[in-house]
Order: structure tokens, then C-alpha cells, then sequence
């Protein structure tokens, strides 16, 4: 790793009681299952395992990634820094219904263009990747060095497409990165070439068998 | 919902050959594995057959590095080998074999259509032949495909899968593929839809003692 290089670890969350109920959580606020907590575990033994630091843990102010990142900031000796930049996308109405609610997929329209806002207040594809976008230039406004960042799998995904240079597309038909819960993805960036170099995907074998 | 119907492929690249080993750009030129490049093939074949992991197909390119990885994993699996020269690594013209040290000197900047090595393939040639090999594997049925493959040619697939355009002096951005490093992708034609689910795992590499390739 270069002096220039940002080297960046984004996490999912751990499974909360809202992915349990198979909800759409949204910004709404959930607490972390057991289960979630021992994800957070494994993935925190993990990372002292292969000896990994970083120079500063963030995470989105919502609970479930609030504890995952405390879990992982204890095993690391650090403390985790709150940023509303890594907030979930806002689902409108649709929060807290279940996206297995038979009545909810009855009513989802036929299609969206990445201009309409789901739950008829919720952020569209494009409002979301524009935060994607502020998202990955509030890291970039920091010093080389490398962060590990506790958020959400929808915010994740566009950050993704606004490192690789990827737009949203209608009817959410575009590429998707499913993350599993505590599941990581990894990038390194070269500013000198711009360039991002694409290390990991959803990596989360620590959370096999949990 | 998931249709039936969907294409997973894993996009693997070649064990370690002597060319890696040497630090040369290989492009096209032909080298055998390494004896840790079999222990690596050897190690994602057992990885995979303990997890229960099966193919429909498996297509190589040509290059002994690919076959070779190729049928490694062909004899573990029981899995008949296909041979597509689409999938041979990207022609880096007078450069091939080449280490960094005894490069002539590079253009000051290399366009999309400028070709590498005085003769050999331009950026986006070598994303049109991505696109081709890949187009020819969605053209045959549903199902789990495994290509062994190579870094440079694998990322121009990558590109296609997710629609990016190659960009000039190679900028843009790179998908890391450690030997024996693979991609998993799943394509579902009824909604058009790619999703990526891996990024160069290289978990078995550990099994033989290696670490994380990803690490800074």
C-alpha cells in the first residue's frame, strides 16, 4: 500500500430484528438479533486474526450498524465515529411493511424509472446515488489511509456504482451487489491513476455456519 | 423472484505459471504452472468438491497456464474440459514475455484504440472479445459455467457484465484476480439482471498456507 492510497472496508450490518421480520427497515431503527451480535463477533475475531488496522471506523448513525461497528472498534481498540452519510435509503411509506407482504407487491407499481421515489416519499435511485457519490467524496476528503465503514446494503450498492462508474437504471434492473449480513466488500484507491481497484466482494465466510 | 433459469458463472483465473513467478507480462506467450500453481489448482479443487460445488461446463483458454489449472479441477470434478480461444489472455504484442525492466519505452499515453505493444490488441479489442466470449456462453443453456481464464482478458468481462467502457492508459477500474482468484455472477435473463456475488475469492489459498492476498 502506497502513501496515497485509500484502502476502503465497507460492512453490512449484522442481522437485526428487522431482517428477521423480513421488513423494509429503511432509516427506521432496529437493535441487532443474538445472531447479528455473533456475526459481529466473528467478524471482529476475523479481523484480529489476519492482523487487519485501520485509521478510523465509521459508521451510519442506525442502530443495527451502530452496534455491528462497536463490536468491531472494541476488538480493534478504537472508538467508532457517526456519519449520516452512510444512512440507509429512506423507503417512504413503504416502512415498515414486509417486502413478502403480498398486499405490498400487489400495489408496487410495474415500474419505476430511477427518478421515482419508492413509498411515495422515499429516495429514488437517483437520490440515493447521489449520496453514494458523497458518500464515497467524503472518504476521498480525508487523508490516505484506511477506513472501515459499518452501513447498509442498498447505500452500499450505489457506492459501488459510483466507484465504478456504473448508473442507475430503471425498474432497479441494473447490477446488484447482495451483501450478506456482516458481509464486506474492499477497494483500493490510486488517486494518482484514478483508479479503483476492486479487492472483495460480500466476503463474509466468518459468518458461515452462524 | 429468482427464475429458474439462471446462468451462474464463475470466472477463474489460472493458477500461478512460471511467467508470474518471473514477473513477466505474459500476454499470449505460453508457460507452465509452477509447482505451488498445481498446489493452488489442487487446493480450490478440493475446496470445491468438499463443498458440494458442481458445473455444467467448463471452458479453458488454450494457454497450458489456463488448460492446465483447467484440468486440475476437471479430474476432482469429473468435468469434460472445452477449449474457446476467446477466453486466451489479452495479445500484448512485442511485449509479450516481457519484465518490467526490459520494456521498450511506453507511448506517453495509450487511447482505447491504440494497440499494446505495437501489434497487439487495443483496449477495446480486447472488451469486444470479452463481450464476445461472453455473449457465446449466454447463447448455450441455462446453467453453472466455470472458465478458467486470465486477469487482463477476466476484467474486460467483468466491464461487459457490469457495463463499463474501457478507459484510456489503463485507468478505470481493475478487479483484482489473485491466481486461482475467482468472480461468481449470476445473470437472470427474465429480468436482465447481473448480480455479482463474488469478487476474487481465494479462500482456499489459505488451506496451503497462504494469506490474504488483499491485504495492504
Amino acid at each position: 500500500m502506497n502513501e496515497n492510497q485509500f484502502f476502503i472496508t465497507l460492512v453490512r450490518h449484522a442481522e437485526s430484528e428487522g431482517n428477521v421480520r423480513q421488513l423494509f427497515q429503511g432509516q427506521d431503527d432496529y437493535p441487532l438479533t443474538d445472531r447479528g451480535r455473533r456475526q459481529a463477533a466473528a467478524l471482529a475475531k476475523r479481523l484480529s486474526l489476519e492482523g487487519q488496522s485501520f485509521d478510523e471506523v465509521i459508521t451510519s448513525p442506525l442502530s443495527r450498524a451502530r452496534e455491528t461497528a462497536a463490536i468491531l472498534a472494541a476488538a480493534l481498540g478504537m472508538q467508532e465515529v457517526t456519519d449520516a452519510a452512510w444512512l440507509e435509503q429512506d423507503f417512504g411509506v413503504w416502512n415498515p411493511r414486509s417486502f413478502r407482504d403480498p398486499d405490498f407487491i400487489a400495489s408496487r407499481p410495474a415500474f419505476f424509472t430511477p427518478y421515482d421515489q419508492p413509498g411515495e416519499t422515499g429516495e429514488s435511485a437517483l437520490d440515493l446515488y447521489r449520496r453514494g457519490i458523497a458518500a464515497v467524496q467524503s472518504l476521498l476528503d480525508r487523508r490516505p489511509g484506511k477506513y472501515l465503514i459499518v452501513s447498509h446494503g442498498a447505500l452500499i450498492n450505489m457506492v459501488l456504482y459510483a466507484m465504478l462508474g456504473i448508473f442507475p437504471r430503471p425498474d432497479f434492473e441494473g447490477p446488484r451487489f447482495p451483501h450478506a449480513n456482516t458481509g464486506f466488500s474492499r477497494m483500493a484507491y490510486s488517486p494518482e491513476r484514478h483508479q479503483w481497484l476492486l479487492l472483495a466482494v460480500n466476503d463474509h465466510f466468518h459468518a458461515h455456519g452462524i | 423472484m429468482e427464475s429458474e433459469a439462471v446462468y451462474h458463472l464463475t470466472m477463474l483465473r489460472h493458477a500461478e505459471s512460471q511467467g508470474n513467478a518471473f514477473q513477466v507480462w505474459q500476454g499470449q506467450e505460453d508457460y507452465p504452472l509452477t509447482a505451488r500453481g498445481l498446489e493452488q489448482a489442487q487446493a480450490l479443487a478440493s475446496r470445491w468438491r468438499k463443498e458440494g460445488v458442481r458445473f455444467d461446463r467448463l471452458i479453458s483458454s488454450p494457454l497450458t497456464r489456463a488448460a492446465d489449472t483447467a484440468r486440475a479441477i476437471a479430474t476432482v470434478l469429473n468435468l469434460e474440459i472445452e477449449t474457446h480461444e476467446d477466453w486466451i489472455e489479452r495479445d500484448n504484442g512485442v511485449l509479450a514475455g516481457t519484465h518490467r525492466d526490459e520494456r521498450p519505452p511506453m507511448p506517453d499515453f495509450i487511447h482505447t484504440y491504440m494497440p499494446v505493444g505495437e501489434k497487439g490488441e487495443s483496449a477495446n479489442a480486447l472488451f469486444l472479445r470479452a463481450g464476445r466470449a461472453l455473449h457465446a456462453v449466454l447463447d448455450g443453456p441455462p446453467g453453472r459455467v466455470l472458465i478458467v481464464s486470465h486477469g487482463g482478458i477476466l476484467n474486460m468481462a467483468v466491464y461487459a457484465v457490469l457495463g463499463i467502457a474501457p478507459l484510456a492508459h489503463f485507468r478505470g477500474p481493475r478487479f483484482a484476480f489473485g491466481n486461482t482468484g475467482f468472480a461468481s455472477l449470476v445473470y437472470d435473463p427474465l429480468r436482465g439482471q447481473w448480480r455479482v456475488i463474488g469478487i476474487n475469492d481465494t479462500r482456499h489459498l489459505a488451506a496451503i498456507g497462504e494469506p490474504p492476498i488483499w491485504q495492504p
